[in-house]
């Protein structure tokens, strides 16, 4: 049971709930157990003919112990169902947490949609069981031992006789309710097959249609179709079994509790009274039967739920912070934050992405994969306050390096140093503080403009704000906006277009004053004039900030200080712009393709 | 990244048209299980009827048989109560079997039926609505309209029938009895009523944090290097913490209101007991009531309250469903693709397909395409070549006919294409399109389009000319592998390849490909010109060229520019033109792509 260490780790910390819990199922069983007790005494005392005072004294003790009966079976259900709750808001805040501060080997392993069902139903179904199904399953023994100890003192033959069709009851589901938890499966499989049709039919809808194979797609989907209702009806059947047989074993009970009964009644070794009492305990035994036998099916159920749910917390990260905070060189980590020099080199760097080969992959595929080193031997410097570009072609590891610049991966070989200290000895969060990025593909988010914007930097203010809006040329769009800053963007606000994105995603990037500024590629849907007025206008206000640059453009590389070449993952050229020109290489290449471009834009 | 919150607000839509009417609709997909549901019906009709004479026969046996110590009476009441019970464990067990299975199967017709119409209506509509949200209207949609024809009118049937059935007992046992019952009724359907008034916008809220929760992991991960940038790990976690409470707080709220009403039920039990044992009580003291009929009177009791909920909560499921049918019949009421003229007999391109000044928006307002005039004539490779989004996809577009162009016309041998057959027409053309799609399934099925008339061996020697067969055959199962989603397990060329081999099968006369932009590695691009070069063999062809081989591989090149044909003419021509094509081809074939 270790693999659901997550329940009990829970309970562990919960102790004085948990008793809190046992106690209160304690004193709801004995209430409804109370309940035939006392009717036993009303029925028997009719038959004797007892006088009013007294009918009225018991039906009044009846009544009470119902109300009492449905405040227990009200709270305690409610209590139960409020701790699954809440363990679902600790466990889900717990493992998104974790997977905040996960890398690209885990975006890898799980896709989003993988993500989020893991935290959607597989937790949701964990956190029944870590509750309400065990604590079904302690009422339910209560109920068995209290409900049998009652009935043998009344009369152990007839509780004897009675009983044991229900250990039946509890054989059977065992056997049973694993063949449902299977079939449940396939049916469930089934019903993602059809989701994946319907997927690939839609998303290829040029090719069925193209192919004229709309009859045939139509009779794939139809043959799907019938097996997921074979499949469900097959659950069902199996469903449907425990269920009548368990219905059966209830009233074989009362069947044997009539006959049997009727006939200690009419010998006069059972009292009428006790003979309706022990029709209400087989009613009362049936659902904690139930429960009992259920524990064992919802019980593997939540261990696969529990196993999917930690598989995301357990997940390696990619960067480890340093282990003990004296590792942080003393006083080094601050002060090289708040001291003007802030150069950043990469030194030799080789890095990959290195995940293990699929299931399916041919050795030369997996090879491409965990040998293919992204950078290789890779060396950059960054010095304070320089402009540096990179250029290269798609896939040449330009974003690789970002990646490794913000301590997002760590290289496998080679280091990246701040101003000579390796960056994996600083404290993580104070190192990224030094970034301002703006990524190839403006990230935004469900929230306000300026929440998109400040994201986190609030110090500066509104006045920081206004400033960064206005440097971003964005200040003309915020005025349209009805609600200014505060307007809400995403799914259920606005909608802004990919140059106006893009103009918020590099505001964000210049809050808070950051040394070194990261424009991935970052003005790619800005036509040629506004890029080149922003960028004038941020090369006046930045003076001091280090500037690294993606770019197509000419006339942004141009006036870099310094330019790295790149091309499968090796620095190939580097120099000025000039420089390079005159070297008739890669960059030349790429230079004359870009007039080219420019040119075709133009005609 | 901005993505709509999974059918969020299709929760809170409220059906506008009337429920008669998405009855009638509906009754077509479950009047063929008609038997099946009358059945059905008369097995809910027997199981409970017998059901409600349970304590009817404990009554008997306590009164007649044990009060009068009849001991042979005695074990002939067990015998009925056995059959009896017997009885409703047979009509119950089928009774639900099969109405399940009639929910099923009419949920499949119904599933089939919006799945194959989406399939007949024109491209243009998925360009309009997301896959995500049609796969929860042929899904989700149609489940919650199963539930009308199955759980719900046997629940409603069931409850009435219960309802009448144990009052009449009741109140022919003994009516005084039966009135205090009877008091104790209207404030329990009141409560009721109140309950599902004021929980079902308490669930919305709840479903509604539940996408919230979903859309925020989604956006955390997508924008995971920005939030850790940015050091926003614990500002979401804050988030998640703050929407879990959101989820909470709705759980909590949904859960305290339905344990209310959990409690009432609970209650009325005991104070229809009390009354009925204290009143019922004094009668039997009185020796106006046998304490057989207190008894049946105390089982009915338990039993009376759980049709009074059913029927509310079956109300609510109603109006769920309508909703749900509603969105099912917009879809449903989708135009498809226009019926054209079949010509008798197999249609052959005999001349050539000739566009004239023709002029294409997607939206009807941008036009993508200005005065195109082209002819390719039958047997010509022509190769499309432009900046993206210069208007190439668009005139394959066009050929195919997935979409029709406002201006002009486009001719097959001289015929409209708009008055033409779509399935003829498409019969004739091999589409090769840029993103290569896979199909749930085997190797084998994809490359025959799911046809099973055609046979492997034809397959096979498809996929030896386009140079996949040895690809296939690394797996285990050669052609008979199963393709996870998308054709995940094949690298980019192969798919290309693959794409090619479906080609090959199809045979076309006319062969579209619209070349993929991804370039592959030094032998994958030698098996690619190969394949390419055994797929135009005798064919008609108008490719979207982005490779240099394939340029040098066709007899006219045509350039589109900006919505327009700016040059055409053989590969030689154009360059010693040094145009628009000579930059072209220094841009895009030559060194690789920026």
């Amino acid at each position: 049971m270790s693999k659901l260490a997550l329940v009990w780790n829970f309970w562990k910390r919960h102790k004085t709930w948990a008793t809190v819990l046992v106690l209160s199922t304690l004193v709801m069983t004995v209430l409804s157990l109370a309940f035939p007790y006392v009717l036993r005494f009303i029925i028997d005392g009719i038959k004797q003919g007892i006088d009013r005072s007294r009918l009225i004294r018991y039906v009044l003790l009846l009544a009470g112990l119902g109300f009492l009966r449905a405040l227990s079976e009200t709270v305690l259900p409610w209590s139960r169902g409020r701790t699954n709750e809440r363990f679902q808001w600790t466990v889900r805040n717990r493992v998104f947490r974790k997977m905040m501060d996960m890398g690209h080997s885990f975006i890898n392993k799980f896709p989003t949609g993988d993500a989020m069902e893991r935290l959607d139903h597989d937790l949701e179904e964990l956190s029944w069981f870590a509750c309400s199904g065990l604590f079904r399953a302690v009422s339910a023994v209560f109920t068995v031992l209290f409900a049998f100890g009652i009935m043998v003192s009344m009369n152990p033959l007839l509780t004897f006789i009675t009983v044991l069709p229900m250990g039946i009851g509890v054989v059977v589901w065992m056997k049973l309710g694993p063949l449902v938890y299977s079939r449940y499966k396939k049916w469930r499989k089934k019903i993602s097959e059809i989701n994946n049709r319907i997927e690939s039919s839609f998303t290829g809808i040029r090719l069925v249609k193209g192919y004229n194979m709309e009859e045939q797609v139509g009779a794939r989907f139809r043959e799907t179709l019938d097996e997921r209702v074979r499949d469900a009806v097959s659950t069902v059947r199996v469903q449907m079994r425990i269920h009548v047989f368990y219905e059966a074993i209830a009233e074989i009970g009362i069947l044997l509790v009539l006959w049997v009964g009727g006939f200690l009644v009419i010998g006069a070794r059972l009292t009428l009274g006790e003979f309706v009492a022990f029709n209400a305990y087989i009613l009362m035994l049936v659902g904690p039967m139930f429960d009992i036998g259920n524990l064992f099916v919802s019980g593997r159920r939540a261990q696969a739920g529990a196993e999917r749910v930690s598989a995301l917390e357990q997940h390696p990260t990619e960067v480890k912070p340093p282990d003990k905070p004296g590792q942080v060189e003393p006083g080094s980590a601050s002060s090289q934050v708040t001291s003007d020099g802030t150069t950043l080199t990469l030194e030799n760097v080789d890095f990959s992405y290195g995940s293990a080969p699929e299931a399916g992959e041919t050795p030369s595929q997996a090879e491409k994969k965990t040998g293919g080193l992204v950078l290789k031997n890779v060396s950059m410097t960054f010095p304070a306050g320089s402009r540096i570009g990179i250029a290269g072609t798609v896939g040449s590891g330009k974003s690789t390096i970002f990646r490794l610049l913000f301590r997002l991966a760590d290289p496998q070989k080679g280091r990246v140093r701040l101003d000579g200290h390796d960056v994996r000895l600083l404290d993580l969060d104070e190192y990224r503080q030094l970034f301002g990025y703006a990524p190839q593909e403006a990230t935004l988010f469900s929230d306000t403009l300026k929440n998109n914007i400040a994201f986190g930097r609030e110090e500066g203010g509104d006045s920081e704000l206004d400033q960064v809006v206005s440097l971003a040329q964005l200040s003309s769009d915020v005025a349209d906006m009805s609600k200014g800053l505060e307007e809400k963007l995403g799914e259920r606000g606005t909608r802004l277009s990919g140059g106006q994105k893009e103009r918020v995603a590099i505001a964000r990037a210049l809050v808070g004053k950051p040394r070194i500024l990261v424009f991935d590629d970052a003005t790619s849907a800005l036509d040629a004039e506004t890029e080149k007025e922003l960028i004038d206008r941020l090369d006046k206000e930045l003076d001091k900030a280090t500037v690294i640059i993606v770019s197509h453009r000419l006339s942004i590389l141009s006036e870099c200080d310094r330019i790295y070449v790149l091309d499968q993952g090796e620095v190939k050229e580097e120099g000025t712009h000039q420089e390079l020109l005159g070297r008739r290489g890669l960059y030349w290449n790429l230079y004359e393709r870009q007039l080219i471009k420019e040119e075709l834009e133009r005609l | 990244m901005f993505y709509h919150g999974a059918g969020l607000s299709d929760e809170e839509t409220k059906p506008t048209g009337k429920a008669s009417v998405y009855i009638r609709r509906l009754w077509p997909f479950f009047r063929t299980y008609l038997g099946r549901v009358i059945a059905a019906g008369g097995l809910v009709l027997v199981s409970t009827g017998l059901g409600l004479l349970g304590p009817l026969l404990l009554k008997r046996a306590i009164d007649v048989n044990i009060g009068g110590g009849d001991l042979g009476g005695l074990a002939v009441t067990s015998l009925i109560y056995l059959g009896l019970q017997g009885g409703v464990f047979f009509a119950t067990f089928f009774q639900m079997v099969w109405l399940f299975q009639v929910g099923e199967a009419g949920a499949a017709d119904l599933k089939q039926a919006v799945f194959r119409h989406l399939l007949d209506v024109p491209v243009s509509f998925f360009d309009k609505h997301p896959v995500g949200k049609l796969i929860s209207r042929v899904e989700s949609d149609t489940e919650a309209l199963k539930m009308l024809f199955t759980r719900t009118s046997v629940m409603l049937l069931q409850s009435v029938l219960m309802l009448v059935g144990m009052s009449l007992i009741m109140a022919l046992t003994s009516w005084r009895l039966y009135l205090l019952v009877l008091a104790l009724m209207p404030p329990f359907v009141v409560a009721f009523w109140v309950f599902q008034r004021k929980v079902r916008p308490v669930y919305i809220g709840v479903r509604r944090s539940v996408a919230e929760i979903n859309s925020l992991v989604s956006e955390a991960l997508k924008g995971l290097p920005v939030v850790q940038v940015f050091c926003r790990q614990q500002r979401f976690a804050d988030r998640m913490n703050n929407l879990n409470r959101q989820k909470y707080r709705g759980e909590m709220k949904a859960m305290t209101l339905w344990y209310m009403v959990w409690f009432l039920v609970d209650f009325g039990e005991v104070l229809g007991l009390g009354l009925v044992l204290g009143f019922g009580g004094m009668m039997a003291l009185r020796g106006d009531l046998t304490i057989g009929t207190l008894f049946m009177f105390v089982a009915y009791i338990t039993r009376l309250f759980w049709p009074l909920r059913m029927i509310s909560d079956q109300i609510n499921v109603m109006q769920r469903a309508f909703a749900s049918a509603e969105r099912v019949f917009g879809m449903l009421d989708q135009k498809p693709e226009p019926e054209g003229e079949q010509i008798d007999g197999q249609l052959n391109l005999r001349e050539g397909i000739a566009f004239e000044k023709v002029g294409f928006a997607y939206d009807g307002e941008k036009f993508v395409l200005n005065d195109i005039d082209l002819v390719v004539r039958k047997g010509e490779k022509v190769a499309l070549v432009g900046e993206t989004g210069g208007g190439k996809s668009s005139i394959v577009n066009l050929v195919l006919k997935f979409y029709t162009a406002q201006q002009g016309r486009i001719l097959f041998d001289g015929r409209n294409l708009a008055d033409m057959d779509r399935h003829q027409l498409r019969g004739t053309v091999g589409f090769v399109p840029q993103e290569v799609i896979m199909f749930p399934g085997t190797v084998l099925d994809n490359l025959r389009m799911m046809d099973s008339t055609v046979p492997r061996e034809t397959v096979i020697e498809a996929a030896k000319r386009a140079r996949i067969h040895e690809a296939v055959l690394k797996f285990p199962n050669g052609y008979d592998t199963n393709l996870i989603e998308r054709g995940v397990n094949f690298s980019l060329g192969e798919r290309q390849l693959l794409a090619f081999a479906r080609a090959l099968v199809s045979d076309p006369q006319i062969l579209i490909l619209d070349e993929a932009t991804s370039s592959v590695d030094p032998h994958t691009e030698q098996l690619i010109q190969e394949g390419l070069a055994e797929l135009l063999v005798g064919r008609t062809a108008i490719i979207v060229a982005h490779r240099l081989a394939t340029i040098q591989m066709v007899d006219r090149i045509i350039v589109v520019h900006k919505g327009r044909i700016a040059e055409q003419g053989s590969h030689e021509e154009l360059l010693a033109r040094d145009g628009l094509y000579s930059r072209f081809y220094k841009l895009q074939y030559v060194g690789g792509q920026a």
